[in-house]
Formats: C-alpha cells, structure tokens, sequence
C-alpha cells in the first residue's frame, strides 16, 4: 500500500498530495515510485471522492502513482477529515492509501490506517466507519457498518497520539456543502449511479490533477485519473435545484457557484441534459486542474510528452460548437492569453492595456471565450507566445505571482494535441490563474468583450487597438545625446540681425496670427504641404486621432511654424532656410505627441488651464499677439478696471492664453517696452525683425477658470485669462526657457514695487524699525480707533468693569421685575385688598422698567418653556415630576416615594432645564449688553514694521533706497517675536496700497505673509541700510532731520493736563536730559523737550496719557518724531504717534538702548535735586511760566 | 559644397539645439521656504524696473552686453 502524504504547498494556502515513500501496505499492483512530483491538490480529491462516490463500486480511484482503489469510503473518510479538521492547522497528514483492492472495512486487519507525519499509524475504528456513514446517512450494501464503537458521536479520528479527533458539526457541513451532499441528498449515490453510466458512454472527460497528469499521462499507467468532469457539471445543473454547488479552492476556501455563472457555464459547455455535453469532443479530452503551472511547464518540457496536451492555449479542436481547448469560464488567466493572444495577432500592437483590463473581469469571461471561440481562428500556435513574451517584456506580472500562491483550475485539454514540444515548453511558462484568486473589488472591461463586436462580426480590431495604443512617433526623446540650449547655439540676441535680405519674403510675412495657414511647397511632387497634410501624416504614422485631432496638429504646427520662421528672421545667416522646412515641422510636431500623449507631459500653460498647476507659479512666456479688445470680450476678465482696450494672447510655445494687464502694465505696453513684431530701436540698428517678448510671471491670477478646461478651447474662449499685474511680471531673458521655472522666483526688488502695480510675490527688504503692537478697535461702520498697548489693556479693563456692571444691574432689573410682576400678579388676585393707589404704584414701577428688560425677559422666559416643549418621553415624565415637585407643598416626601425611573426621570430633566436656563440667560446677558453697546469689542493687533530697499554692493549708481511700511495684521506670534531690527528678510505676501507718498504703504496679513531671514553671508552682499537705534542728547538735538524718529532717555520735568484740540486730547510732558544749551542771550540754560501726546476725541478713556506721578522719573521715550523747534522758548519739540512707546523701566526690551542714558540722567537728577540751586525747580517753573505763556496768548 | 549644403538640410533642426520651449517636467513645489534656501544663500532680487530707462537694469545690461558682443564680432 502506497502512502500520500498531505502537505502544505509552498505557498502556505494549499495543500497537495505527495507520496510519503513509505510504503506500508500493498494489497496491489504497486509502481515503483518514480517521482515525487506533487499529487492531485485536495481540491482534486474531494472531485474524486466525489466522482468516486457517485460511481459507487465501480469508481475507480487511481493514485498518480498508478494505484487504483475502490476506496470510496475511505476517501469520503478522508475528505470529511481533511475538510473539518480544517487544512490550515494541519501539517501533515498520512493517508494510507489502499491499494486497487476492494476495501474490507469489517476486517479490522484491513482497516484503514491514517499514519502521522513520524510514521505512527492511526487505526481507523469500526465506530469511526459507523459514524461516517451514520452522518453520511447512507448504509450502503457495500459497506458493511460495525454497530459497536461509538463514543462521541463527532468523533471519527484519533490523532498520531490516539487523541481523538473531534469533527465539529461546521465542519461536516464544509464537507456535506463541498462533496454536494446536503442533508436531504446523501443518498445521492444513486443519481451518481444514474450518470455513471452516461459517463462511461463518454469516457472522454477527465478531471486530471496537472501535475501528474502532465507528467504520467500516457505512459505511466494507473494514473490519477477521475473521470469527473461530467460529473461536475452534472452535479452543476443540480445545484441549480439544490443549495448553491460548492467548490474548495487549493486554500481550502470554500467557493460557491451562482446559478447565474452555471446558466452561463451551460451556455459555454452546452446543455448535458440534452446530452449535447463534449459530445463533439473526441476521445482523450481532458480536464486539468493545474495547481503549479510553472511546474507543470517545467514537467511538460521535461518528459517530453506529445499527448499530455496542456494545451490550453493552443485551442485547436474540430468541434463547431464547443471548444475541445475548453477554458474554464471561470479562469482568467487562459481567457486573458488567448484574448491577447488574438489581439496581439490581429493588431500587432501593445496589448498591455487590455491585458491589465482583462485581469478581473470574471462575469466576462465567458463571452470572452466565447467570442474568442467563434469569432477568431484558434490555429495560430505562436500567438500564445506572443502573447506570453509580450506580457513579460511590457513587464507583465502574472496573477499566479501577484497572489503569490499556486492556483487550481479545471481546464479542458484536447488529446487532438498535435503541437511540437517546442511549442509546449511555451506554453508551460504561461501562468494559469485561477479566477477565484483574483481581486475582486477591480472592474474592468476585457479587450475582447470591448471588441465582442468586432470580432462576432469579423471585423477587423487592428484600427481601434491602433487608436489606443501607445505608437512611439519620435526618439527624441527623451533625447539620447546632450544638445547645446539655443542659447548657446546662436549666441546672440534674436534682435540682432542686418542680413534681412535673406530672409524670403514668405517667411518674413509669417506671424503668430497667420503662422497655422502657413504652407510648405513639396519639392518633390509640387504639392502644398499645410496643417492638414501634417495631420494626415501623423494619422498615418499611428498617432491617435483622438489625442493629435486636427485642432491639435493646426495649433502645434501654428507654434512650430512661428518659432522656426522666427529664426529664419532672427538668424537668417545660420538659418538659411534649413529651419523652417517639412522635415523640421513633422519632427517637432512628432516630439510634441511623444512627450505629450505618450509621455503625459504639459506645457505650463496647458497645466494651469486643466487645474494642475496654480496660476501663480513662476513662469516665463511670450506675447504672441496683442489685440484690439472686442465687444465680445469680457469686460471683467481682461481687466475692465484697467481701461486697457487691447488683450494679449502669451504662449508657452505650446499653447497660448489670454492675458489681462493691469494699469501699470498697460503703460508699459503703451510704451512701447511690451511688445510683439514690432520694431524696437537698439542702438544704431534700425531693422524690422520678430522680436517676442519675454515675460517672467510670478503670482498672476487667473480669472474666468472654474473646470479644468483645455487650451485649445480657451484660447477661443473669451473668459479664461491670466491676470497680469507689474509687481510680478518681469521682462525676462531671450533666452530664458519658457514654462514653469525650475528655480525659486528671484524676489523683486523693494525698490521696485509700484504702488499701484498689484501683489507683490515676493521682495526682498531690510528692516529698519519695528513698531510696537498697536490695537485697531473698530467702532462701526468706517468708525475706528488705535491704541497703544497700554491703552489697550486700559480699555479692555474698562469695558469688563462696564460688563460685569451692567450684568450686574441687569440681573438686578431682571429680578425686579419679576418681583414687581409677582407682586403685581398677586395684588390683583387680592385686590380687595388693596387700594387702588398701591395697585397703580405697581403697575407704574412695572411701565418704568426698560422695554429692553422686558423683551429680554420674556425671551428668557420663551427660552426656559422651550425645555419644556421637547418631546421624548423621558422629558415628558422628569417634566411631570418637575412640575409636581415645583407645587408640591413637601415635596420632600413626595420624592421619597418616587420610583427610581421618576427620579432618574427627573433629574435628567432638572439637569436640561437648568442648562437651558443657563444658555437662555446668558443669551439674554449678551444681547443685552450688545444693545447696551457693551458686546464684545472688535480688536485686531496690529504691527508695524519699517523697511527699506537694498542695493547691492556692486552696484555702482546712487544709493537711494526706497522706504516703506508694511502694517502686518493679525501678526503671527513668530512674527511678533523673531523678525529683528537691521536684518534683511524675503518677504511674501506683501499688497502695496496707492499712495502719492514717497514712502511705500503696504499691508499684509500675518498668516499668509512670510518672512524668512537671509543669511547673513548673503546679507553682506549688500549696502548697510541700517542705523541702530541710540539715545539722542539734547545737547545734539539740532542734528536731527525735521519729522525724523528718535529715541530719548529723559527726567520728566512737568506733566501738563490733558486738554481738547480739534477732535483730539492733547497732553504735553516735559523733559530733560540735563544737558546744557546757551540761549539767545547767551545765558545757559538746560535744555527743554516737549512731547505732545494726542489721541482721538472719541475714545473715551477718562485716564491721561501720562500720569503725572512721573513728573520726577527718568523715562524712555521711543519712536517720537521731531517737529520744528519752538524758538520763542527756546525748547525742542517733539511728538509722540502712534507708534510711539514710553517705559520708566530701563530695562525694558524696547527701551534697553536707553539703559545708559537713563542712569547717567538719574545721577545727574539726583544731584540737581539736592543742589542748592534746585536745578530741577526751576525748570519746573519755566515750563510752567511757557505754559501760562502759551495760555495767555490764547 | 552643393553636397555639403544637402547633408546641411538634411540635418534635423531638433539635433542641432535645445528649444526654449522644450520644458522641463519637474514637480511645481509652492512650499517656497523649502525652495528659498537657496535664494536665501545667494540674495538675489530682480532690479528690473519697468519705469527705469536709464538701462541700468539687468535686461539692458544683457542687451548691452549682447550688442557689446556684436560689435567685437564685426570688428
């Protein structure tokens, strides 16, 4: 007796068969074992046992090894073992294969045997026998049952180590649900029987395990053999009435056929009920499950082997009807080689595409097949390979490798194989899939289902793969050999040129407007060669007409046209009419298909309009033409606001788009410095030539786009237009090349912001001074006030004190009239009681209160009802309860006798009132001290930061740099605490604001406004632009510039009162730094500053600017600005702004410069103090006599 | 020299140079700090003032230099 031996396959899912080269008993012929090449998979046993079962006595189970065994029960045995003790926990197994003898289960000499991996044999007990047939409920004659021996009813086994095996109650259903048997039909050995005999009629189906079957076919007898197919199918048709027929896969995944894929099944293999089933097919056919297809190859090829016939992909057969190369409906993979290998033939073009599409496409199978069956001749043994070394050349990977494990499949072989080995060691490398291990989320559409018409109709398919696959039209690129950029080739300015006369007429008259209707003159057949012949030759040359429409070729060719004539114009020495000929035309137009359809590359232009590129990427593009504005066009896109009546059509060279120019940009145009074929004087050259301008955008807008749309409808479109503005359109290098640029955008210069000329992308500037935060407090509409930090938090604490009052009152009223409302409610109930004059004292107090109160409360109270109203039952009860406990006089004890849903009831309502009353209150308190103009303040922060323009160090004009103050609001807190005096930042997202002023405004928000430092070795590429800050002495006050910034550390002499002047509060303080000055009179005397502070009117902050507890202290002061001195007093006279700062600390962040001044001033006040001359009096009172001055001469 | 003007037409004008209009596909990267490092190394700015006629800037410096080159060529 022969051993088997189940063993996981390589890929871990499966298990196969293999001989366990023990043989322990043989009761029969044995064949000496010659290979141990994988046995049938147990997909393949559970057929047979199957097969085997139906054909009951008669079955004949022949091992690979050429045993053959009437051990239906036994393999019933060992399926049901197999399947419920699930293969995956299972290492091996041995299975005691008995010999061709039949099997005499009631002779315990002769029971069967399960042996274990280490060779220990497991008796196979009566009562196991018992059980399975008792579960199998049948009793057949041939299988004498031993009544004795059951224990557990479930189990049939015991391991290598006599522990029993339990069979569960699922797994018998796995087997009863794999093996067809369902409760009702166990008996179904008669309708085996019944078909047994149709089968042997046949006798031409076999359901051969690959390997074996390849390998032994023909010349080893007693091959595993099992003549099953039939009966596949036949069990198919019944499963249409029974559950769902089931297969196992080689992973032990248990698969279930739809009724739909066996109607489709039927229609492909023909009706078996009609006895129409491989009637055709001649003798010999067989069915082969591949498990390892690639060993299976490897085995064909080995052995040599005429008649084993896998040839699946072969497909010749003499039937008319079905296919003798029968492909399983449901494997892909034989469906998707034949499908290319047709195609492939047919088109002789990539198929790759389709073959990708056909890897899932399981429901399409069939007809795939079948389509391929009938409507394409089979007889081409070499389109297989082909089609198998065109998978694998376009790197193909076959299902089998991407699932990575071994797959099992029924496929119909025909012993009509008349192929050469040759052929079959082909086709041993095509990897079979089976369907069931495919994806099954994909989708897709096979070829041939796609082309099903075609091929039914027996037209050809070539001119639709034509148009879809992918022709190489150019090798230019990518290009093979380095190329010197134009650049370098002409080494020279297009603009440049005195040999006009060189240039034929034709060539000269060619512009961008009319480059497309250009036309080559054929030498050679006098033919005239336009766009349109280009596009023929294209279409000839295999470009598909769906990519290089004809819009498409007249574009392009309009481009190439007006390039290559450029540099006929522009270059005409080297030129010479070599350029602008067919041959260049057609290779640049071939190119650009290449890079475009083949490559998917696309030009800037091209990216912006389809959305995959923003419009405010940096590029370079040329203005192809400018054109009058017509009344067609959109007022809004080409920039109506501009007043410019023409528009300007840029191109990349590939395609070209409208472009709107703003004012400033418009002037330019208008001057002449925008441009296109027009004449430009350079030098002494005065010469007509085709000059492009070139721009180099960066930040433009795009207006009119809202889908992805194609430049060869936008062009015509009237909508779509890049919006141009001067800050971030450059004019850029001839030579410069067009597109996206791959470099960072080089920042504008600050100097060259134009105030009114747009965004600025971004610049580069140093930073003189950084300002204070200062708060913005809009007060309504166009109504707004700044205040200073201090201020600031002054106000912000005012306003809470206001809130927190009027809460406070309001709460107040709010009680109050609740009271009063009670009282009132209650007199009048009792009014018998009361006088009439009591009861009008209320209702008066009850008219006194505010209507605001009143609205507000009956809000409130609508708000609190509103809790009431909901409607879940549990708010219904808790609100009972509530309402009960709220009346309740003792509510106490009616509480203690509340059940525990009421008080859950109950609370959970108490909770949601009160959240209610909460929220509705503070609702109340918010619109309350909104109508009070007490809400919430609208504050923005803001920061100011003074820049300037750099020039750079080799530059050998005039240092003027240019100034500016950008407002940053809403500034980032790195914004807030990195940027730094002195150091040069690029800066982006910077927005100037029109302004006459010399000095440039501009603004920005602190989240999209960037500031990076650069590097200080980069820094030093440039002029200092930066004085430091540093304390002035009074002493060299005259040195400072009229309404200049400057700092002061100074003894506070005199405070003033803070006064109104002209919608503003004004208060001057006067200081000191101790230094001396000589009068007019030539008497010395200290030197005086007086600081005005003013702030708006309309703030209504009670408290002065400055306390008069400074008078006396040493302050810093920064940022104020100097105004012209009073010389009647002799005093300097300074202003504090907005953006001015004063600390008495010195130590300060912002006044740390001061930190020396101030304590050489506090030591010279201290000795002025305690000087006899009180120094710091008399001060005092000359400021006080100019001050009663001043007032007097009011 | 009829010949060598023939082999001259014959030579596809592709071969010969590289068009300003043969892009480069790269990656638009809009992270403009990443990319800055670079700009922040060299400080770079585009002086290139439209209202600026006193050629000063680096497209008239080009042009000049062009037109210097030109000049030399002839002589």
């Amino acid at each position: 007796m022969s051993t088997w031996r189940l063993l996981p396959d390589s890929s871990g899912d499966c298990f196969r068969w293999e001989v366990a080269g023990r043989i322990l008993q043989s009761d029969s012929e044995d064949y000496a074992i010659e290979s141990t090449a994988p046995l049938p998979s147990m997909n393949d046993l559970l057929l047979q046992g199957w097969s085997n079962l139906k054909q009951g006595d008669e079955a004949i189970l022949r091992t690979g090894l050429g045993n053959s065994a009437k051990s239906t029960l036994m393999i019933i045995f060992s399926l049901i073992f197999c399947i419920s003790c699930s293969f995956h926990s299972f290492g091996v197994i041995y299975l005691h294969n008995i010999g061709g003898s039949s099997l005499q289960v009631d002779s315990a000499a002769t029971l069967p045997m399960f042996r274990t991996a280490s060779g220990r044999s497991v008796p196979l007990k009566d009562s196991s026998i018992a059980k399975a047939l008792s579960i199998l409920g049948t009793h057949s004659d041939n299988v004498p049952l031993r009544e004795s021996g059951f224990g557990d009813p479930n189990s049939f086994f015991q391991t290598a180590s006599n522990k029993k095996v339990f069979v569960s109650s699922a797994g018998l259903s796995r087997a009863n649900a794999l093996l067809g048997l369902e409760a009702d039909d166990f008996n179904g050995f008669n309708h085996v029987k019944r078909s047994n005999s149709s089968h042997q009629k046949r006798g031409c189906s076999e359901l051969k395990t690959h390997a074996t079957g390849v390998q032994h076919h023909s010349e080893i007898p007693g091959q595993y053999e099992c003549h099953v197919f039939e009966k596949i199918a036949d069990n198919l048709y019944t499963s249409a009435v029974v559950p769902p027929t089931m297969f196992q896969t080689a992973g032990g995944k248990t698969l279930s056929v739809s009724v739909q894929a066996l109607k489709r099944a039927r229609n492909l293999l023909g009706d078996p009920e009609s006895g129409t089933l491989f009637d055709d097919v001649a003798a010999g056919d067989q069915f082969a499950t591949p498990q390892k297809v690639q060993r299976l190859g490897d085995t064909a090829i080995k052995n040599r082997n005429a008649n084993t016939g896998y040839n699946a992909y072969e497909g010749k057969t003499s039937n008319k009807h079905t296919a003798t190369s029968f492909v399983s409906p449901l494997r892909s993979s034989s469906k998707q080689f034949r499908s290319a290998k047709l195609e492939d033939l047919a088109s002789g073009g990539n198929l790759i595409k389709k073959f990708d599409a056909a890897v899932d496409e399981t429901d399409c199978a069939l007809n795939t097949t079948k389509v391929a069956t009938h409507g394409v001749s089979y007889n081409r043994p070499l389109a297989s390979n082909m089609a198998v070394n065109n998978a694998k050349a376009n790197g193909f990977i076959p299902i089998a490798k991407q699932f990575g494990q071994p797959l099992v499949d029924i496929t119909n072989r025909s012993a009509n194989n008349k192929q050469d080995s040759t052929q079959k060691k082909r086709l041993g490398k095509t990897i079979s899939v089976s369907p069931f291990k495919r994806p099954r989320n994909s989708s897709f559409k096979t070829p041939l289902k796609k082309n099903a018409q075609h091929a039914l109709s027996g037209l050809s398919i070539v001119s639709s793969d034509t148009l879809n696959s992918k022709k190489v039209l150019s090798t230019r690129y990518p290009e093979r050999s380095p190329r010197v950029y134009i650049k370098d080739y002409f080494r020279m300015h297009p603009t440049v040129t005195t040999k006009m006369n060189y240039v034929p007429d034709h060539v000269r008259r060619i512009k961008s407007s009319n480059a497309d209707k250009y036309v080559f003159r054929d030498e050679s057949s006098s033919n005239m060669v336009g766009a349109e012949t280009f596009f023929q030759i294209l279409a000839e040359s295999g470009a598909s007409l769906q990519q290089a429409s004809r819009k498409w070729i007249i574009n392009h060719y309009r481009w190439i046209v007006w390039k290559l004539a450029c540099y006929e114009t522009c270059y005409p020495l080297i030129c010479r009419g070599n350029f602008l000929t067919i041959t260049n035309v057609l290779e640049e137009l071939k190119y650009r298909y290449e890079r475009e359809v083949n490559h998917g590359h696309c030009s800037a232009i091209k990216k912006i309009l389809s959305g995959d590129a923003p419009a405010s990427s940096m590029m370079v593009l040329y203005i192809s033409a400018i054109y009058p504005k017509t009344d067609n066009d959109s007022q809004e896109a080409l920039g109506s606001g501009s007043g410019s009546n023409v528009k300007v059509e840029l191109s990349d060279g590939w395609y070209s788009m409208n472009a709107a120019l703003d004012v400033s940009l418009t002037k330019q145009l208008n001057a002449g410095k925008l441009f296109v074929g027009q004449k430009l004087r350079i030098t002494d050259l005065q010469h007509a030539y085709v000059l492009i301008s070139y721009l180099k955008i960066l930040g433009a807008g795009l207006s009119g786009w809202a889908t992805p749309t194609s430049p060869l409808e936008a062009v015509i479109s009237n909508t779509i237009c890049l919006l141009l503005n001067i800050n971030g359109t450059y004019r850029a290098h001839w030579a410069d090349r067009l597109g996206f640029c791959k470099e960072v955008g080089v920042p504008l210069a600050f100097n060259c912001i134009k105030g009114n000329g747009g965004p600025v992308p971004k610049t580069l500037a140093g930073i003189t001074r950084i300002y204070p935060i200062l708060y913005k407090e809009r007060l309504g509409e166009r109504k707004s006030i700044i205040r200073s930090e201090r201020m600031e938090s002054r106000m912000t604490e005012l306003h809470n004190q206001r809130q927190v009052l009027y809460i406070q009152n309001f709460r107040f009223e709010v009680a109050f009239f609740k009271d009063i409302q009670t009282i009132f409610v209650y007199n009048r109930k009792s009014s018998e009681l009361l006088n009439t004059d009591r009861l009008t004292y209320y209702s008066n107090q009850l008219a006194l209160r505010s209507a605001l109160v009143e609205g507000l409360m009956c809000e409130y109270e609508r708000g609190v009802n509103g809790v009431h109203s909901q409607n879940d039952t549990d708010s219904e009860e808790g609100a009972k309860v509530f309402k009960l406990l709220e009346t309740a006089s003792e509510p106490e004890l009616l509480m203690a006798e509340m059940s525990l849903e009421q008080l859950t009831s109950f609370t959970t309502y108490k909770s949601k009132f009160e959240a209610a009353k909460q929220i509705q209150m503070e609702k109340s308190v918010a619109k309350a001290l909104e109508e009070a103009g007490l809400s919430e303040r609208d504050v923005t922060p803001v920061m100011r930061i003074r820049l300037v323009g750099l020039t750079s160090l080799s530059y050998e004009g005039e240092h003027n740099p240019k100034e500016g103050i950008v407002t940053i609001w809403n500034p980032t807190e790195r914004q807030r605490t990195e940027l730094t005096e002195g150091k040069i930042y690029i800066v982006k997202g910077l927005v100037p604001t029109i302004s006459d002023s010399e000095t440039l405004y501009l603004h920005a928000r602190g989240s999209s406004s960037r500031w990076e430092p650069l590097s200080p070795k980069a820094s030093s590429s440039f002029q200092p632009f930066f004085n430091p800050r540093k304390p002035i002495s009074l002493s060299n006050f005259g040195g400072i510039p009229l309404s200049s910034e400057f700092d002061i550390a100074a003894y506070v002499v005199y405070v003033g009162n803070v006064y109104t002047d002209v919608e503003q509060k004004k208060q001057w303080v006067f200081v000191t730094d101790g230094s001396t000055q000589r009068s007019r009179s030539g008497e010395i005397s200290n030197s005086l500053l007086a600081i005005s502070f003013s702030t708006p009117s309309m703030d209504d902050l009670p408290t002065p600017h400055i306390s008069h507890s400074l008078v006396g202290s040493v302050v810093g002061f920064c940022n104020l600005i100097k105004r012209a001195k009073d010389a009647k007093n002799d005093m300097w006279v300074g202003e504090a702004t907005e953006n001015s700062v004063y600390s008495i600390n010195a130590e300060a962040a912002y006044s740390s410069h001061l930190k020396t001044s101030s304590s050489h001033i506090q030591t010279w006040a201290k000795l002025s103090s305690s000087n006899s001359v009180l120094v710091t009096y008399k001060l005092r009172q000359r400021v006080l006599f100019i001050i009663g001055a001043s007032t007097c001469s009011r | 020299m009829a010949a060598e003007q023939k082999a001259t037409k014959e030579e596809v004008k592709m071969d010969l140079f590289e068009d300003d209009d043969e892009f480069e596909e790269f990656e638009i990267n809009q992270d403009w700090v990443e990319n800055e490092e670079q700009v922040k190394e060299v400080g770079l700015q585009w002086e290139d003032d439209w209202d600026d006629d006193d050629v000063s800037d680096d497209f008239s410096h080009q042009l000049r230099k062009e037109l210097e080159t030109i000049s030399a060529d002839k002589k």
